[in-house]
């Protein structure tokens, strides 16, 4: 009885649903072995597409006995299905297209249960649209792992030192989630130092030269070229870092920059009245002394590096703004001809990596205009295209 | 004219060698039967191939376990008619005591076999998170050919598939003493960790104490974070994740020792989100029945007031 070759029909019988349930439990508890067998089998025969190594090393000898097995089970099913059902009819016959009815009955109630529960409840076996291919057979021959292991290691010899495979354990904190890639990194290299200490004892028990000197050149796994690659991507990422913070502490500077200033200029007010008494005071003991006295430049303190006219701090922002401001006193366009003068052609498109990784032409926001620097016309078919594809 | 000449000079060259050694003779005390003993040294030489339909990816990991293992040997891509079998025969032409076979599935998934070739064991793993030493998050370097140091989690020996894993995993990826390729110093550590039942490889640089320099013009060390009185880790190399599929009794043959029960083939994983699709349609479909049962129980009871507008 396959599930495929049976039709279902559209007249819905609502008794049904009894008698179904009364004829699982008996049916359950005889024919449980055996209904496994035969999921199994035909598991393993299903698997056959997907599994290739299995059917050649596993399956070889065992699928013939299987195929027995199966129609062997499927004649018993049918039978004794027959004979538990319905214990009144005695025609055998009877028996059989009533069976039919049923199960055909079972299905047609059943759609609107879940096609797990309807395998589960039946011993209809399944297709293959509505198999889970849930495997019950798991190996796990603790026995001839070990023997394995332990002729592996017979083969590779007695006697043997720990710098041949130099191996060491470590332990790792328990409850690790895996998708925290982070945390499961950092936990990875502590395991690996706290190795390599108990490493390093050893090694120098063996006498192996473990430091490599800074004469030492020799072929590496990554070239120069890759090494240089990765420092630039370094570099980068720190300017980045640190443009970020430039812009965040310029903000803040504006925000507070009128009391900053009120300060200065405090300051500088506070700097000029101390100068200016010193200078009278200066005047009144010459007057007195004659010229005895001190000089001036040792009275008035002119702090270090400082010429008294100018402030260094607003010296030095107003030589970065000039800087900046002279990075772009070209417009774009002019410096788009300027790239072309002497030498570049009219089409210059290139199809190198730099280019194909370039994400210059895309934009996320549909508004925008895909090309910047292409005509009209391409602009107008995009859209198009776009407005077409909205509407599907 | 040329030729005899250089013949000659070797001639003579030979002559004076062979002076020299029964000089040594003589002159050596130590009698001629003590010779130096070797310490026994272990013979391993990997075999590494791939099944035709390999990707970019994949390729380019291959490339890097090339470079981590000196021992190995690259042959021709595997074509689907020849079957696994055949690659023992490889291995015996090209004196290999083990193999290492990216095996590729649709393109996209891939599995790694790890076996001992004639007789031996075999481990059918399933790859997982693969990243290769291009990309540029890696910054470590280290010399090819160096010997490695393993570290193994300590789980590892807790159960029999594991550690079986484990004795094959140092027999492969340990680069045996002595061997031509290598290079004298130790300068990296392949780590092996369990998590969540999956092997997790990484490998790492080491940076011994003893060399704290600026590592190769990168940075400071002070931009890396690190104390000059520590060793550091950097790390170089590939990073893929292990989940045991099968553990087979020959090489490429035999009978099933071990089977994971948690390993779901991806191609069940694709039919499973299809279905949900499907169940989509199916809940559907349930949902307009039902409710064109519960319309046709609907009884709209009769309102009084009905007639009264009429």
């Amino acid at each position: 009885m396959n599930f495929r070759k049976q039709k279902i029909n559209k007249n819905l019988k609502p008794n049904a649903d009894i008698k179904t349930k009364t004829n699982q439990n008996e049916n359950e508890n005889e024919n449980e072995i055996e209904n496994e067998n035969e999921n199994e089998n035909e598991i393993e025969n299903e698997n056959e597409n997907e599994i290739e190594i299995e059917n050649e090393n596993e399956i070889e000898n065992e699928n013939e006995n299987e195929i027995e097995n199966e129609n062997e089970n499927e004649i018993e099913n049918e039978n004794e299905n027959e004979n538990e059902n319905e214990n009144e009819n005695e025609n055998e016959n009877e028996n059989e297209n009533q069976n039919e009815n049923e199960n055909e009955n079972e299905i047609e109630n059943e759609i609107d249960v879940d096609p797990e529960e309807f395998i589960q409840n039946t011993n209809i076996v399944p297709s293959r649209r509505y198999l889970h291919k849930e495997k019950t057979e798991f190996i796990n021959d603790a026995n001839a792992l070990d023997n394995k292991v332990n002729e592996l290691l017979l083969n590779l010899g007695q006697n043997l030192s720990w710098e041949e495979n130099m191996v060491v354990s470590t332990t790792l904190p328990k409850g690790l989630n895996p998708n925290d890639d982070i945390q499961i990194n950092l936990e990875f290299k502590k395991a690996t130092l706290e190795a390599i200490k108990i490493a390093k004892e050893k090694l120098k028990e063996a006498q192996i030269k473990i430091a490599r000197p800074q004469d030492y050149f020799a072929e590496m796994m990554k070239n120069d070229h890759q090494m240089k690659r990765v420092k630039n991507f370094i570099l980068v990422q720190q300017k980045k870092i640190e443009h970020v913070e430039e812009n965040r502490r310029k903000i803040q500077m504006r925000k507070f920059g009128k009391q900053i200033q009120a300060n200065r200029l405090k300051e500088k007010a506070e700097q000029k009245k101390s100068q200016i008494e010193a200078v009278k005071k200066w005047r009144k003991e010459r007057k007195k002394k004659g010229e005895t006295t001190e000089d001036l430049n040792s009275l008035i303190n002119f702090p270090k590096n400082q010429k008294p006219k100018q402030n260094q701090s607003n010296r030095n922002e107003n030589e970065n703004e000039n800087q900046n401001q002279k990075k772009r006193t070209k417009s774009k366009k002019r410096r788009m001809k300027d790239i072309k003068f002497g030498g570049g052609k009219k089409r210059n498109k290139k199809n190198t990596s730099r280019s194909s990784k370039s994400m210059k032409e895309f934009n996320p926001k549909w508004n925008k205009k895909p090309f910047e620097n292409s005509s009209k016309k391409a602009n107008k078919k995009f859209q198009k295209k776009r407005r077409n594809f909205k509407k599907k | 004219m040329e030729k005899r000449i250089r013949n000659n000079k070797m001639k003579l060259q030979k002559e004076k060698e062979k002076e020299k050694e029964k000089e040594k003779e003589i002159n050596d005390e130590k009698p001629k039967n003590e010779i130096k003993k070797r310490p026994k040294r272990t013979k391993q030489r990997v075999l590494m191939l791939s099944s035709r339909g390999i990707s970019t990816r994949y390729r380019f990991l291959m490339k890097d376990i090339f470079s981590l293992l000196p021992h190995a040997k690259k042959d021709a891509k595997l074509e689907k008619k020849n079957s696994l079998t055949e690659i023992n025969e490889i291995a015996e032409i090209l004196s290999c005591n083990n193999c290492i076979f990216f095996e590729t599935r649709k393109k996209y998934d891939l599995y790694l076999w790890l076996s001992k070739c004639p007789n031996g064991p075999s481990i059918r793993f399933k790859v997982f998170n693969v990243s290769t030493m291009d990309e540029l998050k890696f910054v470590g370097n280290s010399l090819k050919g160096s010997r490695p140091i393993l570290t193994f989690d300590q789980q590892f020996e807790t159960t029999a598939h594991f550690r079986l894993a484990k004795q094959i995993m140092t027999e492969i990826f340990a680069v045996p003493q002595g061997l031509r390729k290598s290079k004298p110093f130790i300068d990296k550590v392949l780590s092996f960790m369990i998590v969540d039942n999956k092997i997790w490889f990484r490998c790492y640089q080491i940076i011994w104490k003893e060399q704290n320099i600026a590592q190769q013009g990168l940075t400071d060390n002070a931009d890396l974070n690190v104390l000059e009185d520590e060793n550091n880790l950097l790390e170089i190399g590939p990073r893929f994740v292990l989940q045991i599929v099968r553990i087979f009794s020959g090489s490429f043959s035999g009978s099933t020792l071990y089977s994971n029960p948690d390993f779901v083939s991806p191609a069940q994983i694709r039919f499973s989100q299809k279905q949900k699709k499907v169940n989509r349609f199916y809940a559907k479909a349930k949902a307009r029945e039902q409710k064109q049962e519960r319309d046709s129980q609907i009884v709209v009871p009769k309102d009084g007031l009905e007639d009264v507008f009429k």
